[in-house]
């Protein structure tokens, strides 16, 4: 009796939040909420299988608070894989997943300052997007990216078992972790809230083995365009330090690069770096790499 | 004599009805030297004909809001062989394709995916470049944030987009086969003289570029004016213009890199590659 009244409640609890911890079958909770899901919208971790090709996909993912500009940077990366026939040495060819990224784009277009992931969230959106991309040489590469609503990452500050069942981190050829500079540079307050939160994220992960000192990561300040006078900037030298050094303690070393961007821009210089960074293909030795991930999914669904 | 099934397909307002209502205008009496004419007449042409005497008198043709589709059956003849082909195309109303869009496919679409040989697929998508596609979204997109509830409709995909998922289903259901690409209302687009529809396509589209390139291997770009002109911009002088036009034949026209007005070049290019 008790243990049904547990899973109701938890399945209330999925209903509203939209997300489904336990099996991640997301699909039917979503239908529940949102209505049917349209044609080639976001998958869950559940059907990573789907994007199994002969060749290993790239995973990333992307890690951050609500409000941090997660749908904001995607959406930007999208925007400019569209409109260009050719962005970064890459053509944009495929997706399974269009309707995913023109969900993120769609948010930004009605209201860009109304565009928590608080809604996202409610919506039951799903997180896992895939980009197949062509070089100009011709050869096809897949970048599968991991966008979970920042409300997830809030649940894995306080809870293991929200960790547990989460099979990218662990998996990812590369991390992002995003931090809000605009935040992150106004009151002492906000910026000790922003560190403690990573810090309870950092800690978990770290105890359920999510991430390593062979993880891959970098960080992105986001909306560094809010940050404009000579204060905030200095604010934020020293703020990055103090961040830094707590990714540093947990994942046993430093990330590969931070960068300061602003998503808004598409020609900004910083952000399409990232963005290189994001859908280069893996290199051969990471390539080479076991598919874990893969086969944890051929296990799971024998 | 040899049938052949093409399947017509475009989102709505995509300019399928306006084709086949220009098609049959242009080619019933089978005297204009094109590259496919009619060979004869169908023993009942009532649809067709009600939508060629629209685009006869610059009327709007009606667009199809029929639930199923009609097929339209036409006897035609290649000029240069003399063979003789029973060409079919369904005149499906463009929001059974939308609906695709939204994981909601109908049966009748899937059977002509699987009886046709090749897509003669219509967008119309004007002349603007993603950046002014993204800002008339913007415009025009009302917000639908209700406390917190926001629902993104197909409507609300980007156009380019919608286009890419219909093409996407049809490759599923189709495979690698023949598809000529026109884009519609071409009167009113904005390219330079001469230049090619495809560079066109890779300048102004090139997300649709990008996947049809990637997934088809015979494929050909159009740009397609069936009616000629818009209509809205016609005076009395001008649509008498228009009007002789159509009695020589010349009124409506496709373009590759220069105009022509053998309106049946898309179809000939699919017929040529299902062999």
């Amino acid at each position: 009796m008790i243990e049904n009244m547990g899973e109701q409640v938890e399945d209330i609890i999925n209903i509203i939040t939209g997300t489904d911890s336990t099996s991640g079958t997301g699909t039917n909770t979503n239908a529940k909420v949102n209505g049917q899901l349209l044609f080639c919208d976001a998958k869950n971790q559940s059907e990573l299988n789907d994007f199994i090709d002969s060749e290993r996909p790239k995973l990333v993912a992307l890690v951050g608070f609500a409000n941090y500009g997660k749908s904001t940077f995607i959406g930007a990366l999208y925007e400019l894989l569209i409109q260009n026939l050719n962005y970064s040495g890459y053509s944009f060819v495929d997706s399974d997943t269009y309707v995913g990224f023109e969900r993120r784009v769609f948010l930004r277009r009605i209201n860009d300052e109304d565009t928590s992931d608080t809604k996202r969230n409610v919506l039951g959106e799903n997180d896992i997007l895939n980009l197949v991309l062509r070089s100009k040489e011709g050869k096809i590469h897949q970048v599968i990216l991991s966008d979970k609503a920042g409300e997830t990452y809030l649940k894995y500050t306080s809870s293991d078992d929200e960790v547990k069942d989460d099979r990218v981190l662990e998996n990812a050829d590369l991390i992002v972790f995003f931090v809000d500079a605009e935040v992150d540079t106004q009151k002492l307050a906000d910026h000790i809230l922003i560190a403690e939160k990573y810090e309870g994220l950092l800690t978990r992960l770290k105890a359920q083995h999510k991430i390593t000192a062979l993880t891959s990561y970098i960080m992105v300040y986001t909306k560094i365009d809010k940050v404009v006078s000579d204060e905030r900037r200095k604010k934020l030298a020293d703020r990055k330090k103090k961040l830094s050094a707590i990714f540093t303690e947990n994942i046993g070393k430093e990330p590969d690069q931070i960068y300061e961007v602003n998503s808004k821009d598409l020609n900004h210089n910083t952000l399409n770096q990232v963005f290189e960074k994001i859908i280069s293909p893996l290199t051969s030795v990471e390539a080479a790499k076991e598919l874990d991930w893969v086969k944890m999914e051929i296990d799971n669904q024998k | 004599m040899e049938s052949t099934n093409i399947l017509l397909a475009g989102l709505p307002a995509a300019g399928k009805s306006t084709y086949i209502a220009a098609l049959w205008a242009v080619e019933k009496d089978g005297k204009s030297g094109h590259l496919l004419t009619c060979d004869e007449r169908p023993s009942e042409s009532f649809y067709v004909d009600g939508m060629s005497d629209n685009w006869t008198v610059l009327k709007e043709v009606r667009r199809t809001t029929f639930a199923q589709p009609v097929e339209i059956v036409l006897p035609m003849k290649r000029q240069n062989t003399g063979k003789k082909i029973n060409l079919s195309l369904p005149d499906f109303k463009g929001e059974i394709f939308q609906q695709i869009l939204d994981n909601s496919v109908s049966s009748d679409v899937v059977a002509w995916c699987e009886k046709s040989q090749g897509v003669l697929f219509m967008l119309n998508l004007g002349n603007s470049s993603p950046e002014m596609l993204q800002e008339q979204i913007s415009d025009t997109t009302k917000p639908r944030v209700e406390l917190e509830k926001v629902v993104l409709l197909p409507n609300d995909i980007d156009p380019a987009i919608q286009n890419v998922l219909l093409l996407k289903y049809l490759y599923s259901k189709m495979g690698d086969c023949p598809i000529a690409l026109c884009f519609s209302s071409w009167d009113s687009a904005d390219y330079s003289d001469g230049q090619d529809v495809e560079e066109w396509v890779k300048a102004n589209h090139p997300c649709i570029y990008n996947y049809v390139s990637a997934h088809f291997t015979n494929y050909r770009y159009y740009g397609i004016s069936a009616q000629g002109a818009d209509y809205t911009e016609l005076d009395e002088k001008s649509g008498d213009e228009l009007a002789e036009k159509a009695t020589r034949k010349e009124r409506a026209y496709v373009y590759r890199n220069k105009i022509s007005y053998d309106i049946t070049e898309p179809l000939d290019f699919l017929i040529l590659g299902m062999r």
